[in-house]
């Protein structure tokens, strides 16, 4: 247009018609917000004024927070143990004790038979088994090696890697202490003359993680809760309020309208976006709050990159509604979604784990940044100096969606 | 956090057994090993899953999921679409008993999970090659049971939710994330707090999730599982009874 007008080739149109092409565009542009504005009141009225959505909105991601942060723990405590002791002695005592003293373990059992320890495996009573021998005191008085077995339930595959680690470090520790008792009841014997003291080097327990020096699964789950909270809100959201007007056929209406596309994603995708930012406001002050967990890196980075990711996010959402035709379709399509995305987000399971050509596929996952970003920001503190690659990344994908989102919805429409 | 845990216990249990070897060592020096020998040697077998390959654990949770997101979540929006398209009166106004409505709504997807259960089980037996131990027939039977009980559930938001995007934001926070979290699929029960691990046991998944890894790596018989068969059973028809019971009522009024 601008450029019609200052070819001085063409013949000059009469002066009335002339308008400032600057002011034109702004007018347009005005327009466009006023069309977007009113848009956006449907929506907010259409979500808000159903009290049933209202409360839900306000009291589902609270529930999700609490329960599923109380829930997400890895840690092992409190597993439940079976001991078979045969021997009844002092020393088996003593290792009972061991277990029972160490925190990770709770006794639903003490038992009499070898045999019954099937019982308590195969009806998930009990997680691991002691099973210690008849001739345990025999042997360890005589000075000689008595073998105490320990069953683990692998099933879990989580836990019982964990637990035989304990379960053979409390052994081992019981062990040392019979080895040093005896080795302190030898000292006269032996060295009754030049060297009073016999020296057992014993090499001390170093270990000691960064970042999460607790190991405190707490501060690892809770960020990633919060943001599973918002990512499934806005998939679901955004696809269902644009699918919802194909369903009930007012989507024709809005078409006849001058709204243009864009105008048409915009004012749909805004107010849930608002929505979503309220959950934000209220989710994560709370998660500080019940949770006591750290927060070491900056508020004004955390918002910014949360915003890019609700974007991206709410642009998977836009992406399915432009395919789907009932609400039905996109529900099932955003968990097509989500499923795989939390699963391949090193939420819950580490990525380093994965077969390669899943580690590969984990890049397509704009959770799986988002994941990284929020615990660079919670744990370590870390910020845009050494997250900004996973920040743009996020960015451009939900850019690529939105784009994808608009094409598709145009040619569905026409 | 997990990954380090793991590496630290891993650690731990390497410097342990050089602190042994070491303590060892200067016994010999000293000449007083002969006299000495560890006093308790523990033997550690794990049993059911002894390479402690995840995908054994995980498949068979994967079924509670799938088939919960099939019966609950797609379930969720039967009746409460005809609500909202107006097509619910057109439906009121067949000879259609409540009864009748209920089956036919949810026989589809009963059908669906069934289908979902068969791939899944396919998918472990030859791409992933999950041990299967017990009674397939068991399995089978105790799927329907967590069927109907799932599918009541999803019709019960169905008839309470007055518009779908509703409907759907209950289902997922009243069926599909606890069946995910608080099942024992992901994080183990026992490390939950105890008003939390009360909570798990009225959540449906978490006992087929427990039935469905004990068949398919324990190998145990109906016996051994009698329990949370019943609460399944239980759980089935109380929500059964109390979904048609809401229909009927909107119905009427």
């Amino acid at each position: 247009m601008r450029h019609k007008n200052s070819n001085p080739d063409t013949v000059m149109p009469s002066g009335r018609n002339i308008v400032n092409p600057d002011q034109k565009d702004r007018a347009a542009f005005l327009e466009s917000i006023r069309r977007i504005r009113f848009l956006i009141r449907k929506e907010f009225i259409q979500i808000v004024r159903n009290r049933q959505n209202l409360g839900l909105l306000l009291i589902a991601p609270l529930i999700q927070l609490f329960v599923f942060g109380f829930a997400s723990r890895l840690d092992v405590k409190d597993v439940a143990l079976v001991i078979t002791d045969l021997d009844r002695s002092a020393t088996s005592r003593r290792v009972i004790d061991a277990f029972s003293r160490s925190g990770y373990f709770k006794i639903v059992a003490i038992l009499n038979s070898y045999d019954d320890v099937d019982h308590y495996l195969e009806r998930n009573k009990a997680s691991m088994a002691v099973l210690i021998p008849p001739d345990l005191e025999r042997l360890v008085k005589g000075h000689q090696t008595a073998q105490v077995a320990v069953l683990v339930d692998g099933v879990d595959t989580t836990t019982a890697g964990t637990v035989s680690g304990y379960a053979q470090g409390i052994l081992m520790r019981v062990s040392e202490e019979i080895m040093a008792e005896r080795i302190n009841s030898m000292q006269g014997i032996l060295y009754n003359s030049a060297t009073p003291k016999l020296i057992i080097p014993v090499i001390l327990d170093a270990s000691r993680s960064w970042f999460n020096p607790n190991l405190n699964s707490k501060d690892f789950f809770v960020p990633g809760v919060v943001v599973l909270i918002l990512l499934a809100l806005s998939t679901i959201l955004t696809s269902s309020v644009i699918v919802r007007e194909k369903e009930i056929g007012t989507i024709e209406q809005l078409m006849v309208t001058p709204i243009t596309r864009l105008e048409l994603i915009l004012g749909k995708t805004i107010p849930c976006f608002l929505i979503e930012l309220i959950t934000l406001s209220v989710v994560t002050p709370m998660a500080f709050v019940i949770f006591d967990i750290p927060f070491r890196g900056s508020i004004l980075f955390f918002l910014f990159t949360f915003m890019v990711f609700l974007m991206t996010a709410s642009g998977v959402g836009m992406t399915i509604s432009a395919f789907c035709k009932t609400q039905q379709q996109a529900v099932l399509t955003s968990f097509m979604f989500l499923q795989p995305a939390v699963l391949l987000s090193g939420y819950a399971f580490p990525i380093e784990n994965m077969p390669l050509v899943i580690q590969y596929v984990t890049y397509l996952n704009p959770l799986m940044y988002f994941i990284t970003i929020i615990r660079g920001v919670f744990l370590k503190g870390i910020g845009w100096e050494i997250l900004w690659p996973q920040v743009l990344i996020m960015g451009l994908m939900g850019i690529a969606y939105i784009g994808i989102a608009a094409v598709l919805l145009k040619k569905r429409v026409d | 956090m997990k990954r380090a845990g793991i590496a630290i216990v891993y650690l731990e249990s390497i410097i342990g057994q050089y602190s042994l070897d070491h303590q060892q060592e200067e016994l010999n020096r000293q000449s007083v090993s002969h006299r000495i020998s560890p006093p308790i040697e523990p033997r550690i077998r794990l049993l059911y899953n002894p390479e402690l390959r995840s995908r054994n654990n995980i498949i068979p949770g994967l079924i509670s999921i799938i088939m919960m997101v099939i019966a609950a979540l797609l379930t969720s929006l039967t009746v409460v679409r005809e609500r909202e398209t107006g097509t619910m009166e057109q439906l009121i106004s067949t000879p259609l008993k409540p009864s009748e409505l209920i089956v036919g709504k949810l026989i589809p997807y009963f059908t669906l999970g069934y289908i979902d259960l068969v791939m899944v089980y396919l998918m472990g037996e030859y791409v992933f090659q999950v041990p299967f131990r017990g009674s397939l027939l068991l399995m089978f039977i105790i799927a329907g049971i967590f069927l109907i009980g799932a599918l009541s559930v999803g019709f019960l938001i169905s008839v309470i939710a007055t518009n779908q995007f509703f409907a759907t934001q209950l289902a997922l926070l009243g069926t599909f994330l606890p069946a995910f979290l608080l099942s024992g699929f992901v994080f183990p029960i026992s490390n939950m707090p105890d008003i939390l691990q009360v909570l798990t046991y009225l959540v449906p998944p978490r006992h087929f999730v427990q039935i469905l890894r004990s068949i398919y790596l324990k190998g145990v018989g109906i016996e051994a599982l009698l329990v949370p068969v019943v609460v399944l059973a239980l759980f089935a028809v109380l929500v059964t009874s109390l979904a048609s019971r809401k229909l009927r009522k909107t119905i009427e009024v």
